[in-house]
């Protein structure tokens, strides 16, 4: 959460000459939403607790903030239109700045492009004064206000037709006013926020104690159903937040917002890291929801980037996308793999590849993961308000818990379903995979592990197959050729555009007959010439893993189906396959117990 | 129907028809025995399509007949009874049976429901002493494909001439050809090859050896019966083409490395503890009169052990699926191993040295590219 800074009021000063010159130059009004922005982030930094914002329908006619903050002094005004006069700066300068403004552009800049009246009671003061300002002309009088400052703009770039002219609609402008707003209540849930637009509310926050409260308010749902909560980051660097569940998935990108230190920004590094760290767990072109703060020192991220600071830099962008990447990844591995557990172990990051980072040899990984009945044996991993709805108060059921501490998964045994669902009792209820899916999990971490490292073994063939292949398979191949090697594969040219494979990935069933590597070289011609190394790298794994993996209707014996669970619990996300599908559902106890009609409850299914 | 027979030797008919109940099936009549009693005796029958078995005694038959019974709970019943003479009738409807004290009914299903396997005429006979038979099923079903996407590799090609009989498995990685060699045909015609099922071949071997009776093997163009007693086994053929196993082995492997058996066997059994377990590689560091054997496995350790051998050649890395290699020296028998190398990317030969078996074999084996 961003820090509340105390600002006082009279403090405005011009900036001197050499830090002006470093302030990023450019255009701060662009649109009449980053009006409502400039004017958005100088009441946050007011220190209010309360901000309210009304619109007209269109926004550049008229837009208004109010906020209790500190507000400003009869001599402060004047200053406070002057162009590079900020309270903000820190003595140790722009490297050190924590307020969300520093520049003392916005205020003169927006005066240049509109009609704009402000009105504010410093705090302590018993006077309010109002200012109206057009241009360098300011005009000032005594008015009665109550402790804080409201600023008012109208009429933006009226006086300006040639920028009137490239105006986005009135309704993107105000669409964008929402996001920005909500943008900003998800920073500051300490602040009460509202949004009118008409006369029509269209947020209402009240203060809020959490994040969670405010998300959950945002997001209308309850902050843990939609999401999973993230923490991580290497110090300095810390990475808090919330993820949307993976099946709540969205077709755009708007539910997403990152802070850094605080401040709303852009950034597509930020987008496509975090996407990442989902990997699989989301169809393609499809995105999460996300709120994702990142606290680290002010001299590692350069805020003066662009001139209307919706953008920043960082020093090292590589460390903070694996950054949060593998928090993204963590987080939902922990969150996931097991619902509801209190304090579940650690999920490695399989398959983010910390295993090629790895000497190798007798390195142990860090966090690799334990048991699968472990994950799965305590009544913790109910669905938290099943558990709350149903059960008895703890205590009676302490008894029977400790009876049962033995794992009850391998000893009772797993059973397959109509060779396609395996079926193995956990403790409190039954575990039903998808061998498919689940298989696919498996497989595809371990290509990846195998693409993004060292050479893979390869099986190599008694027979050789010889395969004819046609002109766009066989420049697929020649594209993929170095993916393919690293899975085990390798291939010999016999002439024109025959090939024999001369062997296979070790261990792994279905690419005897060439049928699968036929087919993946087809599904290859889509993304085999891409530029993205290792965007072509995971689409060959999931390709890889869908044609390998057991398919619905094979029988597998004992071992195997204990193998695959194990296996799956041990990939770095177990509930999800790599279409975003799940690969596994749990039924309490409770499920059964209602579905019999020995407990009366909603029905959960 | 109305016969009678010794406890013991209806659950030795039903232990050997058993093997042809299928373990999972979703025709409810295959479930069954099909039981039938003639004036000389009586024969239990039992298929899951693919074979099908039928086995017989002689005994007291009152009234000849037939009747299907489940399998499962026949079995179960037979094994708890007193070691004494059985009484079974079908009457009502129902399929009695009187032993001792203890009495029995079980509700049959309907006989013409039972599946017959279309008997073809044979067109070649042979004839094999039971120790030949069992030693080249073990020298080849654990090679055998369980790929299903080669169904000609998931059975044992045997093929005989007027000198011998070679059963032939591959499953592509590795391949064991056995051979004996005699005059095992007593009639002749064509085919003289045919792809079979391990499934049919392995209990075939273990009845001769319990019984030491000759396997009576006749080929036709669907199916391949074996007789061995009073026990027919007959088994659908698996469609071929079989690859070209015989343009595969190596002839130019100069290579010689000597090692015993049984050290080999166990060294890889421990050093493969701590192989991959999908790819189970282990790495043969082969030197001067000496085998080191090794494992590195990401995530998990290193393992290495070293032998004494007989070898004279350049040095040489290969590495090799443990599994495979067990196999191979598994169902060899000899004191001491030959294996034929080349390189590191091609097949390795290994045969027995001086083996005590009524066959031979020769083993391929494909190596595991090695990741350096
Ligand atoms: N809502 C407000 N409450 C109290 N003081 C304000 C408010 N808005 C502006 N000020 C004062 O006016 C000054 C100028 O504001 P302005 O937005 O122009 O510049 P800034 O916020 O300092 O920097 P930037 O240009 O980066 O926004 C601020 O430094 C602050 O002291
Ligand atoms: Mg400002």
């Amino acid at each position: 959460m961003a820090t509340t800074p105390a600002l006082r009021a009279g403090r405005i000063r011009v900036l001197p000459s050499d830090i002006v010159a470093q302030i990023a130059a450019g255009e701060v009004i662009e649109r009449p939403v980053s009006v409502l922005k400039e004017l958005l982030e100088n009441a946050l930094d007011s220190g209010c607790t309360r901000c309210d914002v009304r619109l007209a329908a269109d926004p550049a006619a008229f837009l208004e903030v109010t906020d209790d903050g500190c507000g400003m002094s009869m001599q402060d005004l004047p200053l406070a239109l002057t162009r590079h006069a900020t309270s903000k700066m820190p003595e140790a300068g722009l490297f050190a700045v924590t307020t969300l403004g520093f520049r003392g552009e916005a205020l003169p800049s927006i005066a240049h492009v509109a009609r704009l009246t402000i009105e504010s009671r410093a705090t302590g003061s018993d006077s309010a004064v109002r200012a109206s300002a057009r241009g360098d002309q300011v005009r000032l009088e005594e008015i009665a206000h109550a402790p804080g400052t409201t600023v008012r703009v109208e009429g933006i770039f009226d006086d300006l037709p040639p920028r009137k002219k490239f105006l986005r609609s009135p309704r993107s402008e105000v669409k964008a006013a929402v996001r920005l707003v909500t943008a900003y209540a998800l920073a500051r849930p300490d602040v009460a926020m509202s949004l009118e637009v008409e006369g029509r509310y269209v947020l209402r926050l009240a203060r809020a104690t959490s994040m969670a409260e405010r998300v959950g308010e945002i997001f209308e749902v309850q902050a843990e159903d939609g999401f999973v909560k993230l923490e991580g980051g290497t110090p300095p660097l810390r990475l808090t937040g919330f993820l949307g569940r993976p099946e709540r998935h969205r077709s755009s990108r708007d539910d997403q917002y990152f802070f850094v230190n605080g401040r709303w920004i852009q950034s597509g590094l930020l987008s496509q890291s975090m996407r990442q760290g989902y990997r699989s767990l989301l169809p393609p072109d499809r995105h999460p929801a996300a709120v994702i703060m990142m606290e680290l020192p002010t001299d590692v991220v350069d805020v003066n980037f662009h001139p209307s600071k919706k953008e920043v830099r960082f020093a090292n962008d590589g460390w903070i996308w694996n950054e949060l990447r593998r928090a993204v990844e963590g987080s939902l591995g922990a969150a996931l793999g097991h619902v509801a557990h209190a304090s579940g172990p650690e999920i490695a990051d399989a398959a983010s590849g910390a295993a090629s980072s790895h000497p190798g040899g007798f390195a142990p990984r860090p966090g690799q993961v334990t048991e699968w009945p472990e994950l799965y044996r305590t009544a913790e991993s109910l669905p938290m308000e099943l558990r709350e709805k149903f059960l008895a108060p703890a205590g009676s059921d302490g008894e029977e818990d400790g009876a049962a501490e033995r794992p009850t998964g391998p000893q009772i045994g797993v059973w397959q379903l109509h060779k396609t669902y395996l079926l193995a009792p956990i403790k409190q209820g039954l575990l039903v995979v998808d061998q498919h899916a689940a298989h696919e999990r498996v497989l595809y971490e371990q290509a990846l592990r195998r693409l993004r490292g060292k050479l893979e073994t390869g099986q190599t063939m008694l027979f050789p197959l010889v395969m004819d292949l046609d002109a766009e398979e066989f420049e697929t191949l020649l594209l993929l050729m170095p993916h393919l090697e690293r899975l085990g594969f390798s291939f010999e040219r016999l002439s024109g555009r025959s090939v024999a494979i001369r062997s296979i990935p070790a261990g792994v069933k279905r690419w005897e007959d060439g049928m699968a590597l036929r087919k993946l070289l087809q599904e290859g011609r889509r993304f085999a010439s891409e530029s993205d190394r290792e965007g072509i790298a995971e689409k060959v794994a999931r390709s890889y893993a869908c044609h390998s993996a057991i398919k619905a209707g094979d029988s597998l014996g004992p071992e195997e189906m204990q193998a695959l669970i194990d296996q799956l619990f041990a990939t770095s996300m177990p509930h999800g396959d790599v279409h975003g599908r799940p690969t596994l559902i749990r039924l309490g106890l409770e499920d059964f117990e209602r579905l019999f009609g020995r407990r009366r409850g909603q029905p959960l299914l | 129907m109305k016969f009678s027979i010794h406890q013991k030797d209806l659950q030795r008919l039903l232990t050997v028809a058993g093997d042809g109940v299928p373990k999972k099936t979703t025709l409810p009549i295959l479930s069954n025995y099909l039981i039938e009693a003639r004036p000389a005796g009586v024969r239990i029958a039992a298929t899951d399509l693919e074979i099908s078995i039928s086995t017989s005694a002689e005994t007291a038959v009152e009234t000849p007949g037939q009747v299907a019974v489940n399998a499962k709970r026949l079995q179960e019943v037979v094994r708890e009874l007193a070691k004494d003479e059985v009484h079974v009738q079908v009457d009502a409807g129902k399929f009695k049976m009187k032993c001792a004290r203890s009495a029995f009914e079980l509700y049959p299903m309907p006989v013409d429901d039972f599946p017959t396997l279309a008997q073809e005429r044979a067109t070649f006979s042979a004839r094999l002493p039971a120790k030949t038979f069992q030693a080249l099923v073990d020298l080849t079903c654990y090679a055998v494909s369980t790929d299903e996407t080669r169904p000609a590799l998931g059975g044992v090609l045997i093929q005989i001439t007027d000198k011998e009989i070679r059963f032939i498995a591959t499953d592509g990685h590795r391949m064991s050809k056995a051979h004996a060699s005699g005059k095992f045909p007593v009639e002749k015609g064509e085919p003289r090859e045919a792809i079979i099922p391990p499934k049919a071949l392995i209990p075939v071997a273990a009845w001769a050896t319990e019984s030491d009776h000759e396997v009576e093997m006749e080929l036709s163009s669907a199916a391949a019966t074996f007789k061995v007693g009073a026990t027919t086994l007959t088994s659908r053929l698996l469609q071929g083409p079989f690859p070209p196993y015989e343009s595969v082995i190596p002839k130019d492997n100069k290579k010689q490395l000597i090692v015993g058996r049984e050290a080999l066997l166990s060294s890889i059994r421990r050093v493969a503890k701590l192989s991959d377990s999908v790819s189970h590689q282990i790495r043969f560091s082969v030197r001067k009169d000496r085998l080191h054997l090794s494992v590195s496995t990401a995530d998990i350790g290193a393992a290495k052990d070293d032998l004494e051998a007989a070898y004279g050649e350049d040095d040489l890395e290969i590495g090799y699926n443990a599994v495979y290699l067990q196999d191979i020296l598994k169902s060899l028998d000899s004191d001491k191993v030959l294996f034929t190398l080349n390189s590191p990317v091609s097949a390795g030969v290994v045969t027995a040295v001086e083996s005590k078996r009524d066959a031979t074999a020769l083993c391929l084996i494909m190596p595991l590219r090695l990741q350096d």
